[in-house]
């Protein structure tokens, strides 16, 4: 009988130490898919693949962001390394039409009903050097020392509609630097403004 | 009796620990290459072939595509499926075969890129997930007429290469094993 007590108290206490160990890996699992306030439904937009000739998606999350740092090599680096490293995911979804008219406002209210102040405001001092290419940016600001939470782009041409969602601690003075890299688009991006003064839409 | 007993309680203590077991993030091996292969033969109706058949009938493409994906692949194995001259234009511009895709391998395998151009039939879709200190990656290619599913593994510096430049990395992979393909 004591042996046979032993051995239930032996498997109880498994079978506790397995469910504990699992709960603590579920929720660490729980924690590190936490959204990040910044990061868009960028997702909104998939409707408008049915009516595209050409869609392009990239999502860069935090997971694999990570990995830049540490293999990028300083000659390479060119100041990536250093804008990375604040950033927890870069987001683009890039639509080519056949023709004008393809996507109305419309189609873009989700993401502007996203970018409404106070947690967003559009900012005036970037735009594009891109002819025929209306830009606008906004910011995010971050939880602390003033720095940007986060960015938006949206980037619009007749026949063409870009949005770029990057969460996470950038300087837009090296905005630009990313053009090009990690699926944003070349938007000839230059600042024209010094003071960072956002001006709130409402 | 008394070894009953002991049964029913392990059967018991196993009972109680796997509902929270199953909660966790699934292993290597879970839906994986195999499944999106699958998933390509039943939406579009077309079965694949393996590497070594495509290569005793000489298919350029599929030694294109599967050497472009090889530069990125310096660890582990290399799975390759291949589907030859089989009709994969797809009503709805592809996108139920996209959706079809996220439900069967989604969120283990995370979309890195995926590129549609309807007119020409064409998408690519490139996929990510951690394997210790590698990265698995799954590339799904489809055109009118073919389609190749490839998974790597590679070091993170091969991964980084990728993620520069995405885009591009999912319409090269298209337009060399075309060019090439015509070259040859």
């Amino acid at each position: 009988m004591k042996s046979f007590v032993l051995s239930f108290i032996r498997l109880a206490f498994v079978a506790l130490m397995l469910t504990c160990v699992a709960s603590i890996a579920a929720s660490a699992q729980t924690t590190s898919v936490a959204d990040p306030g910044a990061k868009l439904q960028i997702e909104d937009l998939d409707p408008l693949a049915a009516k595209a000739a050409q869609t392009v998606n990239v999502n860069l999350p935090e997971r694999l962001l990570r990995i830049v740092p540490p293999v990028l090599t300083d000659t390479d680096g060119d100041k990536i390394k250093e804008l990375i490293l604040g950033l927890k995911g870069i987001y683009v979804r890039r639509f080519e039409f056949d023709a004008e008219g393809q996507y109305t406002d419309a189609d873009m209210a989700s993401i502007r009903a996203q970018l409404r102040a106070p947690a967003w405001s559009r900012i005036v001092e970037v735009k594009s050097r891109r002819e025929g290419t209306n830009v606008e940016v906004y910011i995010m600001d971050g939880q602390t020392g003033g720095r940007i939470g986060g960015l938006a782009i949206i980037a619009s041409e007749p026949k063409e509609l870009t949005v770029v969602n990057i969460v996470g601690s950038i300087d837009l003075d090296k905005l630009s630097k990313l053009e090009g890299e990690f699926g944003v688009p070349e938007l000839e991006l230059e600042r024209t403004g010094k003071t960072p003064q956002p001006q709130k839409k409402q | 009796m008394r070894r009953i007993i002991l049964r029913t309680f392990s059967l018991v203590a196993l009972a109680l620990a796997l509902p929270t077991l199953l909660t966790l993030p699934v292993a290597a091996g879970g839906k994986e290459f195999g499944d999106v292969v699958k998933l390509i033969e039943s939406h579009y109706r077309v079965k694949h072939k393996s590497i070594p058949f495509a290569a005793r009938v000489g298919m350029k493409a599929t030694q294109v595509v599967a050497r472009r994906v090889l530069r990125y692949a310096e660890y582990g194995s290399v799975k390759f499926a291949y589907f030859e001259d089989q009709d994969f234009t797809a009503p709805k511009n592809g996108l139920e075969f996209h959706s079809a895709m996220r439900g069967a391998i989604e969120p283990e395998w995370e979309p890195l890129v995926q590129v549609r151009m309807p007119k020409d039939a064409e998408q690519t879709y490139i996929y990510t997930k951690e394997a210790g200190k590698f990265f698995r990656v799954l590339v799904v290619q489809i055109s009118r007429r073919d389609a190749t599913v490839v998974q790597v593994e590679v070091a993170p510096a091969k991964l980084l290469e990728l993620m520069r430049d995405p885009d591009a990395m999912g319409k090269t992979l298209t337009d060399e094993a075309a060019s090439e393909t015509e070259n040859d």
